[in-house]
């Protein structure tokens, strides 16, 4: 079994934030944030947990999360 | 059905304040009412009627038909009209600007406020609500190594006597000296900063009052001075407390946000000076986003209905769906966000790429692209090299350079646009931005639609 990482699902809007969440759930997926505003859950998973998600009704994208945004020290020349 | 009777009447009327003012009022007059409607908005409680082009005419005949006493300006010699000699007048008209002042209660009898729906083949273009007008500053921008001094002179004798006037009638209302009026204030600035000047800030009336910004970034020195006062939400996704220790955070709030006249010899280098501030930290004090911060900040502000979201952080890479799906939902709620395009000389990184979000490229003092700003999917320009704004205490103020500085150029006239209509929200924001831009002479891959102006 594949190493667990960090996922971003982003919904399709076709299906409530709540009925996708269960899915998730179902699929394995560790729930870690529910944005539902921006129509977005965040969470860990497999590699194949994470193949299974995209094939969930009302789930438009399941990407990596991206790596972190670094703007550099308070002193850097350019920001 | 007395009570129906009596309510529908309560709603015609309008307000105290505006009802005392007449188009003849003296300044005095319409400063007191002003201080009687309480708030701090400069509206002298009048409305300017603006007609469209060649409408003037039909226009003063139009206030006629309404039941207006109207003045016209040509019945006066030289057509120099002064509003004290207008007597019993609802309105005037300045024909040869296409323009007509109406008094704050005439227009409210008949609907004619900011605003206000305007049918398609109406002569009047817009209404708008008058300022007080204070005399102007000397607005340079100062080379380093200090800043240069005011002019003594009119100018700032126009300033100190407005003061005096609000002063005396704030102890007339109030029983007490107010030391602190905000126009007394004004009389010490000492112009504003390169990036203001070049966007034309300091001559807008607009403050960004009722628009909410959120500035998601290292967080804020919440005890600043120069934002005492101010109506503040912060919020942390970092697990480190909202007080910024960075002073990225701060440096781009003063820009977006920051006091219109700040204490003693600093330029004016903030914006949206009456605007609400919305504080997303998703930036460590080390300047990095922990997981997935960032999202969890867009969804933050985009709950909180902020009109404005500013985000100066960039990362390398292709756009992120989620990014791009956060910044729909935002233009879907009427809100606008707006990302720096980041520092790399390289193709602009997420989450400025979204098609969803405004991205900003940054300008030298010359008005040419930053060497650093970078390029491709570019909407706008700001001014982004050598940025004075706020810094934490006990530094206070500092300059930095970067896309992060020229985004919330953006974000503060975008905080100043969306002040003068509320149909300029979300797409339309986005579109008025772009269109009254400031055309510069370089490829759109390297600006977008040009320099970033106030309204």
């Amino acid at each position: 079994m594949s190493e667990s990482k960090k996922w971003v699902v982003t919904m399709s809007g076709d299906r409530s934030l709540s009925e996708v969440e269960q899915d998730l759930t179902g699929a394995g997926f560790v729930v870690d944030q529910v944005l539902n505003e921006i129509g977005i859950i965040t969470g860990t998973a497999s590699e194949d947990v994470a193949d299974d998600l995209r094939a969930i009704s009302g789930v438009a994208d399941v990407s990596p999360e991206p790596p972190p945004i670094n703007i550099g020290p308070p002193d850097a020349p350019v920001s | 059905m007395a009570a129906k009777k009596s309510r529908s009447k309560a709603t015609g009327q309008p307000s105290g304040g505006a009802a005392s003012v007449h188009v003849s009022s003296p300044v005095e007059e319409l400063l007191l009412a002003a201080l009687e409607r309480g708030g701090d908005s400069f509206e002298t409680g009048r409305y300017l009627v603006t007609f469209k082009e060649g409408a003037a005419e039909e226009g003063l005949r139009s206030l006629g038909a309404q039941g207006m006493r109207v003045a016209d300006t040509r019945d006066f010699e030289g057509q120099a009209a002064t509003l004290e000699n207008v007597g019993g007048a609802d309105a005037v008209v300045f024909p040869e600007i296409g323009v007509a002042l109406i008094g704050g209660a005439a227009a409210q009898e008949r609907a004619m406020v900011a605003g206000a729906e305007i049918a398609v083949d109406s002569p009047i273009e817009s209404i708008d609500p008058e300022y007080f007008v204070f005399a102007a500053n000397d607005y340079g921008w100062y080379p380093e190594g200090g800043f240069a001094q005011a002019s003594e002179g009119g100018s700032g004798e126009h300033l100190r006597s407005a003061a005096r006037i609000l002063e005396a009638i704030a102890r007339e209302v109030y029983g007490v000296r107010q030391p602190q009026l905000e126009v007394e204030e004004e009389a010490a600035v000492l112009g504003a900063t390169w990036g203001l000047t070049a966007c034309r800030v300091p001559p807008s009336v607009r403050s960004g009052a009722g628009i909410k910004v959120a500035v998601l970034d290292t967080g804020m020195d919440l005890g600043h001075p120069d934002f005492a006062g101010r109506p503040i939400v912060s919020q942390t996704f970092v697990g480190q407390p909202v007080q910024d220790l960075h002073s990225h955070g701060t440096h781009c709030i003063g820009t977006a946000c920051g006091p219109k006249a700040p204490a003693g010899n600093t330029p004016r280098y903030g914006i949206g000076h009456q605007s609400s501030i919305f504080v997303g930290k998703v930036l460590s004090n080390s300047g990095s986003s922990v997981g997935g911060s960032v999202l969890a900040g867009m969804n933050w502000a985009v709950a909180n209905r902020c009109q404005v979201i500013s985000m100066s952080l960039e990362g390398p890479g292709g756009p992120v769906p989620a990014f791009t799906a956060a910044g729909q939902a935002a233009l879907n709620n009427g809100l606008l966000m707006i990302a720096a395009a980041g520092n790399r000389s390289s193709p602009t990184g997420q989450p400025a790429n979204s098609p969803t979000i405004m991205s900003v490229a940054s300008l030298d003092q010359n008005l040419r692209p930053s060497s650093f700003s970078n390029f491709g999917k570019i909407d706008i320009a700001g001014p982004g090299r050598d940025v004075f704004s706020s810094v934490p205490r006990p530094t206070r103020y500092g300059t930095k350079s970067g896309t992060s500085m020229a985004a919330p150029h953006v974000a503060g006239c975008a905080a100043l646009w969306a002040q003068t209509s509320p149909n300029l929200r979300g797409v339309a924001l986005w579109q008025r931005l772009r269109a009254t831009a400031r055309r510069l002479s370089f490829p759109a891959s390297r600006v977008g639609a040009g320099l970033v102006q106030a309204p």
